[in-house]
């Protein structure tokens, strides 16, 4: 199979790219730099915050147990379209004695809970933009899982709504808040600028093979009840993220999360990428299985030239995002243990000694730095041939799960207490990167983006 | 800069080649059709004089001297007899080496020269600037010599093409330097481990990366050492900087993606057994300055193998050393590392096999295993991550030290074809298909999209 043979992604959208273009263009010039922080408003009843949550799927139960860790916010709704999300949910927050009421339409739920001050959205990426609109219009701030959505044009009329309802709309990029990630930008790459000049970025996201998601019969929704919601079948519903009408294969998923690391470091979106991918594994998928994506970053320093994978699979070697400069690299994940960063051989000895003394790093034991092997002298190599790159720690202890910072980054600014780290205009900039991978693949040839596209 | 805006004066690498890419196509496919399955198996000569194999090397640079000269060294039974180098430097330089050795050469600047007055010559290595490998091999050939040509080919497909032919008309062998054909670590890997154990499963994803940092200088004249501009001008170069790093120059070689990638995206044509269908890239001269080639590229390849689609991503990097250059073939049940350097290489098994599956290949003697690894840390549960996070993986071991360096097998492979017919492990066929992979990669960044290969492409 030629990925050429797939289905134009933009025709899903609702919107050709180059109808898209000229709206953009028209709607967003300029909105962006002058467009004011949002004012904070003030906490309901005693310094609680009384939140809902519209879609208790997995992950939307992983929001859940994380928001349980934050002191000072309390479930009082739950939403979900399934009965088995409904029960499962609403039983655990019992146990942790936060009664909710219970809600299969959110409407509904926005008419009767008035005392609600923010919603947390972890429906399918299809349904973001309709639930997160809705809660802004109502006058909830909203905690809203990535993808914005699997449209642009949805995702546009996101960041218009919470400019308009002067609500907040955090994206869940958890990675945003990460203390790691925070500390390695701020401190590794801007202040002791110890990768020099970024020349090169590489991500990956290699899962093993899984088998689609399954469900209990005793729970499955009706054909009507799945009809009035959009889906076919259960499987579509448990499964969304492979249908193309849900959401936007795994390189929205998981590959999003790391793309949004590259503009978000890089600090500026890409100029233009070219893709490759496929349908090649799986059946009965609609979305490519394997994806491979170069971007080309314009910065100030340089052409940055960007690497993105994510298999579906093979798990070989796992999640993780490289920074490579002329005199040092960056290994970061979410995963503290594949937190590095290396020294190039041509450095002086000592070289980064001194940042270790200020406590930007930890250096290693000394076993660790083993030399490469003297196996032989190639004319290419030993001409050329880098001495070996000597790992270095990072002195930052995460003791948060990756997504209870990002809430709390949300929950602060509801209070007033800060800035969102992700709001809906850099979100929308690392949608219109990662959704573009999948019209690039359709296309067989690089893309160039142009700035206006990026900006609402 | 990026690849559309780089200079066009260059040239295409096209029309550098000498034949456009149309052309090409039409050409190949009219001469070429069916000729590669039917090509026979060169008839081997019998060795010369009490099984001493006679030896001459054109070019004694830093890889045809510090590199093959001294591999065949340490191969009995071979012995130099000429060294051919236009600079005096290299000539000096490489039969004072050679005299340690008690080899004595005879030392010339014209390879002609060489080829009239050495008759007892059998085999003659190839180590001069890509660009030259054509005339040098094919007038080897010609002379009815056998050839060890380094690779790339050529920086010319339509002279690679000529070299294949040459090869085919004079009956002479002609191994091409994708060493690591013969590298034990590599033929155990795929006969072994994939084929045979078939411990990967179905394989649907290579990688390979090439990552030099910037200590890389270009190398320069020894002082007073200096071909004067008439010499220089004869052979082709304006200055003395062209020759020593004509690795740089659109008219002399390929840059990094043929100097270090032409190594690594032949073992996925190889270990997938097929070239590839389609290739597109990214590259460019962003970083150094004076150069003519891209410092960094990356490049996907498409391969349509009889298990299914394989994606490949190669990139070489010329401005971080980061984890240095290997490949890797992901499959759905395991992945293999491989390197030539012996402790990149390593096999893991996929997280869903069950415990022990590998047991019976260890037993076997096909793996060893490695101590017992801390699996993954479990911070924390993420939707995604947890429904789907894959265990840890667990190393093993290939059960093979290579005895000798890594170009000696390779030379040995030759040499061995020479006397008794073994076959040669790279000929020029296999060559050939490796440089359009490898060379339409430049293409690639110059066209900004998907090049389709056309199966014929790849046959002479």
């Amino acid at each position: 199979m030629t990925s050429a043979k797939k289905p134009q992604s933009d025709s899903r959208r609702g919107l050709s790219r180059r109808d898209f273009l000229t709206t953009t263009a028209a709607a967003g010039a300029g909105f962006w730099l002058t467009s004011p922080l949002r004012a904070a408003e003030p906490a309901s009843k005693n310094g609680e915050l009384h939140i809902a949550i519209i879609g208790a799927g997995t992950q939307g139960m992983v929001l859940m147990q994380n928001c349980l860790k934050i002191p000072g916010v309390r479930f009082v709704a739950v939403c979900d379209i399934w009965p088995y999300s409904q029960r499962y949910a609403s039983r655990r927050l019992k146990a942790y004695k936060q009664e909710v009421n219970v809600y299969e339409d959110y409407r509904e739920m926005l008419e009767k809970e008035k005392a609600l001050d923010a919603v947390i959205v972890a429906s399918p990426d299809w349904m973001h933009a309709e639930h997160a609109i809705a809660c802004l219009q109502a006058g909830k701030h909203v905690y809203c899982e990535k993808e914005m959505s699997n449209s642009l044009e949805k995702a546009k009329q996101m960041v218009l709504t919470a400019r308009q309802t002067g609500k907040l709309l955090q994206i869940g990029h958890q990675r945003r808040s990460n203390p790691r990630y925070i500390f390695a930008l701020e401190k590794i790459i801007r202040d002791a600028k110890l990768l020099g000049r970024i020349t090169t970025g590489y991500g990956q996201w290699n899962r093993g093979k899984a088998d689609d998601r399954g469900w209990p019969k005793e729970y499955e929704l009706d054909k009507a009840t799945l009809n009035k919601y959009g889906y076919d079948t259960m499987h579509q519903f448990c499964n969304w993220r492979w249908y193309r009408k849900y959401g936007g294969g795994p390189i929205e998923d998981l590959g999003s999360h790391q793309i949004d690391i590259f503009n978000w470091f890089l600090d500026t979106p890409p100029k233009s990428v070219m893709a490759s991918g496929g349908m090649d594994y799986y059946k009965g998928h609609e979305w490519y299985d394997n994806v491979m994506a170069i971007y080309e970053f314009d910065t100030p320093a340089g052409v940055v030239r960007a690497f993105y994978q994510v298999l579906t699979t093979t798990s070989a070697r796992g999640y993780y995002e490289t920074f490579m400069g002329d005199e040092g690299t960056l290994q970061l994940s979410e995963d503290p243990r594949k937190c590095r960063v290396f020294a190039e051989g041509h450095l002086p000895l000592g070289a980064w000694d001194k940042w270790a003394k200020k406590g930007y790093l930890i250096k290693l034991p000394v076993e660790e730095q083993k030399p490469e092997a003297k196996g032989e002298m190639d004319a290419i190599t030993s001409v050329y041939k880098s001495p070996p790159q000597i790992g270095w720690l990072m002195p930052v202890e995460v003791e948060k799960s990756y997504h209870q910072a990002h809430l709390e980054n949300f929950f602060d600014a509801v209070r007033g207490k800060g800035k969102l780290n992700c709001p809906p205009e850099v979100a929308y900039e690392t949608a219109v990167t990662v959704l573009t991978v999948n019209d690039a693949v359709a296309a067989g040839k690089r893309i160039d983006f142009q700035p206006e596209e990026f900006k609402v | 800069m990026n690849a559309r805006r780089t200079p066009q004066k260059k040239g295409g690498s096209n029309s550098r080649r000498g034949i456009r890419r149309r052309d090409f196509l039409a050409t190949t496919a009219a001469a070429g059709a069916g000729f590669w399955l039917a090509s026979p198996l060169r008839a081997a000569k019998p060795a010369s004089k009490n099984g001493e194999l006679h030896v001459a090397i054109i070019g004694a640079g830093t890889q045809g001297r510090e590199v093959l000269i001294e591999n065949c060294l340490k191969i009995p039974g071979i012995r130099f007899v000429a060294v051919c180098d236009i600079w005096p430097y290299n000539k000096l330089y490489a039969s004072g080496r050679l005299k340690a050795y008690k080899q004595e050469v005879n030392a010339y600047e014209d390879y002609r020269e060489m080829l009239e007055k050495e008759k007892a010559l059998d085999a003659v290595i190839v180590a001069t600037p890509d660009w030259m490998h054509a005339e040098h091999a094919i007038a080897c050939l010609q002379a009815g010599k056998h050839v060890y040509c380094e690779k790339e080919m050529s920086n010319s497909l339509e002279k690679a093409k000529q070299m294949v032919l040459a090869a085919r008309q004079t009956g002479k062998l002609l191994q091409i330097g994708h060493q690591r054909r013969s590298n034990p670590l590599y033929t155990y890997s795929l006969e072994k481990i994939i084929r045979d154990a078939k411990l990967l499963g179905r394989i649907t994803t290579t990688y390979g990366q090439w990552n030099r940092g910037k200590s890389a200088v270009d190398p320069g004249c020894p002082k007073g050492k200096e071909l004067d501009e008439a010499t220089l001008q004869k052979y082709g170069y304006d200055t003395m900087h062209q020759l020593l790093n004509w690795r740089w120059y659109r008219k002399y070689g390929g840059g990094p993606i043929e100097d270090l990638g032409s190594h690594q995206i032949d073992v996925f044509n190889w270990f997938l057994g097929t070239p590839p269908k389609s290739v597109m890239a990214s590259g460019g001269t962003d970083y150094y300055k004076g150069r003519e080639w891209y410092d960094n590229v990356m490049a996907i390849y498409e391969y349509d193998t009889p298990a299914g689609v394989v994606r490949a991503l190669y990139q070489v990097l010329t401005t971080t050393s980061a984890r240095g250059y290997y490949e890797t073939f992901m499959g759905d049940e395991g992945t293999l590392q491989i390197s030539e350097d012996p402790r990149k290489c390593r096999v893991y098994a996929e997280g869903h096999l069950p415990l022990g599956a590998w047991d019976e290949w260890v037993k076997k003697g096909y793996l060893i295993e490695l101590p017992w690894k801390v699996p993954e840390d479990k911070s924390e549960t993420d939707a995604i991550v947890d429904i789907y996070k894959s265990p840890e993986q667990v190393g093993w071991l290939l059960p093979v030290k290579p005895e000798g360096s890594y170009h000696q097998a390779h030379l040995e492979n030759f040499f061995d074809a020479i006397r008794n017919g073994t076959p040669l492990n790279c000929p020029p066929e296999v060559a050939y298909e490796t440089a359009v992979a490898v060379l339409t990669v430049n293409d690639a960044v110059a066209a900004a999209k998907r090049i389709d290969f056309q199966p014929e492409e790849f046959k002479v």
